[in-house]
């Protein structure tokens, strides 16, 4: 019971601070330390992302720092690709797959640590559907999204792998909206963690639904997520943006040795 | 009224529902009667950050930005399609 709170802990922190679900985390624990069956770890898993994602959204999208007019664009083309990657998983090898996930995340790691942030600054009486804003440590940040086409595109990318691998949703994301479409990685984080817990939606209805879930388990991960969740915003409000970027890149590359680990099946 | 003010509304009132059935629901499984009790816990939990959305499009609608209103209709529908294609 302590222990399936605290591993909901852990996923609402990392959910509310980063933007990241963590399903390549938690579904291995949940299928080693609490012999869970794998369908039922994805279950728990997923009502655990939603939790988090709900906890952190409460205050980020008060706040105005989810962006969630764009979150809604985005999870336009990332649950089209969920949706033809659902279509799809039966005629691809599973560790082709999680291999290519795993390049595609350690890539995305080192682009974070290497790129420094670069935010396109609108000029004052700039007016678009673009032009977006949020209340960042020291007055309002103003910021113009870049190649919304293209990022449009990378998301159905994204949202094929999250559907056949259980990963990538926000490791892929996350980066994709900081580096290429130059959002600040104050407000991708917080939309992120907005994003994540509409994406998990359909998944965990259906599970919940076809009687799939373990509803104790289910319940005790959602309440640790809550109060992760609210821990992961205390913990953002006190470090640095800059931080933030690097101890993402780190949880990346630990997602991404997570991931090779399950290819060479250790785990 | 106030798009993200009423979204995050939303997403708390589900949560603190959510949560508090599911406390109780817990306390009575103890007692092996609790099943549907978490069951409808879990499922206002999940159903939140849908709900969400169509708060966000009731608001987007009302302050008439017809652009946003359509990304959000065409969102709703697409998870839609999901949820029934998965069944």
């Amino acid at each position: 019971m302590c222990g399936l709170m605290f591993l909901g802990c852990g996923a609402g922190v990392i959910g509310s601070l980063f933007g990241l679900g963590g399903g390549i985390i938690f579904v291995p624990i949940l299928t080693l330390v609490f012999g869970l069956a794998p369908a039922e770890a994805v279950a728990v898993s997923l009502i655990g992302i939603i939790a988090g994602s709900v906890g952190a959204s409460t205050v980020y999208v008060d706040k105005g720092l989810s962006n969630v007019r764009l979150g809604l664009l985005l999870e336009i083309t990332t649950a089209t690709g969920a949706i033809i990657g659902a279509l799809i998983a039966t005629i691809m090898e599973d560790w082709m797959l999680l291999l290519l996930m795993a390049l595609i995340v350690i890539y995305s790691a080192i682009r974070m640590i290497i790129n420094p942030e670069r935010i396109v600054e609108p000029s004052d009486d700039a007016e678009g559907m673009m032009v977006f804003e949020y209340p960042g440590d020291s007055g309002t940040v103003r910021y113009e999204v870049q190649n919304v086409k293209g990022g449009m595109a990378l998301c159905t990318l994204a949202g094929m792998a999250s559907s056949m691998t259980g990963i990538g949703g926000g490791a892929i994301k996350v980066p994709l909206m900081n580096i290429y479409m130059r959002i600040p990685i104050r407000a991708v984080s917080a939309t992120s963690s907005y994003m994540i817990g509409i994406t998990a939606f359909s998944g965990a209805i259906t599970y919940l639904l076809a009687g799939q879930v373990l509803l104790d388990y289910a319940a005790f991960v959602a309440i640790g997520s809550f109060i992760g969740a609210f821990a992961g915003i205390a913990i953002s409000r006190k470090i640095s943006a800059k931080h933030l970027r690097k101890y993402f890149s780190i949880v990346l590359f630990f997602m991404a040795g997570m991931v090779l680990l399950q290819v060479g099946g250790v785990i | 009224m106030n798009m993200n003010r009423m979204t995050a509304l939303t997403l708390r009132i589900g949560m603190t529902l959510g949560i508090a059935i599911m406390i109780i629901g817990l306390v009575l499984d103890a007692m092996s009667m609790g099943q549907d009790v978490l069951f409808a816990g879990v499922l206002i939990l999940i159903a939140s950050p849908f709900l969400g959305i169509i708060v966000t499009t009731v608001a987007l609608i009302s302050s008439g930005d017809r652009k946003w209103s359509l990304v959000a209709i065409i969102l709703i529908a697409i998870i839609s399609i999901g949820v029934i294609l998965s069944w």
